[in-house]
């Protein structure tokens, strides 16, 4: 046997392994938590997304205010 | 003497794994590129395809790292947190193969330095799968087999292992397994020569060793 053929054909072994499976409650424990994860994040951008709107809506009330204060002044 | 190793191998022995090559990427490009964005937008259908995909690959990897599957299991259950955690930050172009070998790595690697574990002592590999069955020959001498090549692997250093399993297991592309490793391609290609005349040298040892017993 050459070199070249030794290690690829312990590649090829390796390769033949059987997969390797966790548990079934392993499973669902992971799938539980991190659906509960996405859920909170997409519910925070949702909850940042209102947050940015109200800002925007009170910053232009604010610059409307003050418009019409100087208005009213001068 | 016939050694394990000298299996005579089918067809040609030019490329690094052709099998496990097929094994890593049958995950057509466009439609990974779709789980990426969908993964980033928080949707839990594109996740659970992620994760059937690579769940038992996730573990298999850490499995035979940690050489304990309660271990092997938690550190995967880490490794889906610390995706999903991060998912929103993922380039669009991610290849999720190598990212989330390259977390499960890290959560591994963080575990054994939290544990300040000494990788030396491979005795517990022997638990991690079920003994032979006493079922017809050929399944037994397969099982053997299989145990041997497992006991083998388990003994070798981590640095070894990982590569091996990286590339040999998961058939990752070196460079992409050097990515992985945090190292350069050429670093990856010496460790990965040294990682296969190790386990070769074990696979001998342990021919010999059965051939004595017989």
């Amino acid at each position: 046997m050459d070199s070249d053929q030794q290690p690829d054909s312990i590649l090829r072994l390796l390769a033949d392994l059987p997969p390797m499976t966790p548990s079934a409650a392993c499973d669902r424990r992971v799938l539980v938590r991190c659906h509960a994860a996405l859920h909170t994040t997409s519910h925070r951008r949702g909850a940042s997304a209102i947050d940015m709107t109200m800002a925007a809506a009170i910053a232009g009330y604010a610059v409307a205010a003050a418009r019409e204060v100087i208005r009213l002044l001068y | 003497m016939r050694h394990l190793h000298e299996r005579p191998t089918p067809a040609r022995v030019t490329s690094v794994t052709p099998d496990a090559a097929a094994r890593s990427y049958d995950v057509d490009r466009d439609f990974e590129l779709e789980l990426v964005g969908r993964v980033r937008e928080g949707d839990a259908a594109a996740f659970d395809a992620v994760h059937a995909r690579f769940n038992s690959r996730l573990f298999g990897f850490l499995a035979r790292l940690t050489r304990n599957r309660d271990i092997a299991e938690d550190l995967l259950e880490e490794t889906w947190l610390r995706f999903v955690a991060n998912a929103g930050r993922l380039n669009a172009d991610t290849r999720l193969g190598p990212w989330l070998f390259t977390v499960a790595r890290n959560v591994h690697v963080s575990y054994c330095r939290s544990r300040a574990l000494d990788d030396r002592n491979s005795d517990d590999a022997l638990g991690l799968w079920p003994a032979p069955s006493a079922s017809p020959f050929e399944e037994a001498v397969g099982r053997e087999l299989e145990q041997r090549i497992e006991a083998s692997l388990a003994s070798l250093p981590v640095s070894c292992r990982e590569v091996l399993l990286l590339v040999g297991v998961e058939g990752l592309r070196p460079a992409e397994a050097a990515v992985v490793c945090g190292v350069s391609a050429e670093a990856l290609r010496q460790r990965l020569k040294r990682a296969r005349a190790l386990l070769a040298e074990c696979l001998d040892r342990s021919a010999d060793r059965t051939q004595e017993k017989a």
